[in-house]
């Protein structure tokens, strides 16, 4: 292996190192930051799935809902679903760091923030996230 | 919406997405252009066509022997097109900038399809689908709202 070589190696490996680090502390950063935001309609005791969506969404329509769908299934009687309309609540979008639609954000039974998911999750995730913040409890 | 939801594999834009990363940070490394090329070349017959451009190494050997299971879920299929065929885009302005003698400028280029496969792969936000449905609610394309 040349020199040249060898250093573009370490070049991608230091970036996708890089890359991880700061995906993590992001991740965690957003959550502390989140703590202290609002969430209408929670109810403490129960952990809540916090959906943002707007009317003109499509995957949020098409993707996610369906996918909450099916894993309210199993945890309907242990989830509180709280969908935030961002055209109606645009503050709340702001506050929460809301940049693409649908995010969702797992909040645990004290309603503090514990994974953030912008994009589309899916089921298999929600139940690990979901399942994770019963062995924390 | 007059978007028409299909049947998509989610598991073969993964694989898709896992292959355009690796041959796109193997030629980096190695320095040959050619690898960049020909993911370029088929990020684009994929995009004409409608498929993944590496659909056939998920179809042909990790669907088969079970390496990678089938995720299939009413999606868009127009949206991951239009990612793809804007990673394609950016691919085949970095050979351009890299048979020109940029070197910078076409790892640069080639460093941003695979930031945006990444962030697809690993956090599941499809910059190309987010940048699809913007341009669809400003009536850009005739087959969605």
């Amino acid at each position: 292996m040349s020199f040249d070589t060898f250093s573009r190696l370490a070049f991608v490996l230091a970036l996708a190192a890089l890359g991880w680090l700061v995906y993590r502390v992001g991740i965690r950063a957003r959550l502390q930051r989140l703590a202290a935001c609002p969430t209408p309609g929670f109810q403490a005791g129960n952990p809540a799935l916090v959906l943002f969506s707007s009317p003109d969404c499509v995957p949020c329509r098409t993707l996610q809902k369906p996918e909450i769908a099916h894993f309210q299934q199993d945890w309907v009687s242990k989830v509180q679903l709280i969908e935030i309309d961002v055209t109606e609540r645009p503050d709340l979008a702001r506050a929460w760091g809301v940049m693409s639609l649908p995010t969702t954000v797992v909040l645990d039974k004290r309603g503090t923030a514990q994974h953030f998911n912008p994009g589309i999750v899916r089921r298999s995730d929600l139940i690990r996230q979901f399942a994770s913040l019963e062995k924390l409890s | 919406m007059p978007d028409t939801l299909k049947p998509v594999d989610h598991a073969a834009l993964r694989v898709n997405q896992a292959v355009i990363i690796l041959f796109c940070a193997v030629s980096y490394i190695l320095n040959f252009w050619p690898l960049t090329a020909f993911t370029a070349l088929l990020m684009t017959l994929g995009t004409l066509i409608g498929r993944p451009a590496f659909a056939f190494i998920y179809q042909g050997f990790l669907k088969p022997l079970h390496l990678v299971n089938p995720d299939i879920v009413a999606d868009t299929p127009q949206s991951h097109r239009f990612a793809q065929g804007l990673g394609a885009g950016f691919l085949v302005l970095a050979v351009a900038a890299l048979l020109a003698g940029w070197a910078v400028a076409g790892w640069i280029l080639t460093g941003i399809v695979v930031i945006l496969a990444a962030l697809n792969l690993f956090t599941g936000f499809c910059v190309g689908c987010f940048f699809y449905f913007q341009l669809s609610k400003l009536h850009f394309f005739r087959s969605a709202s």
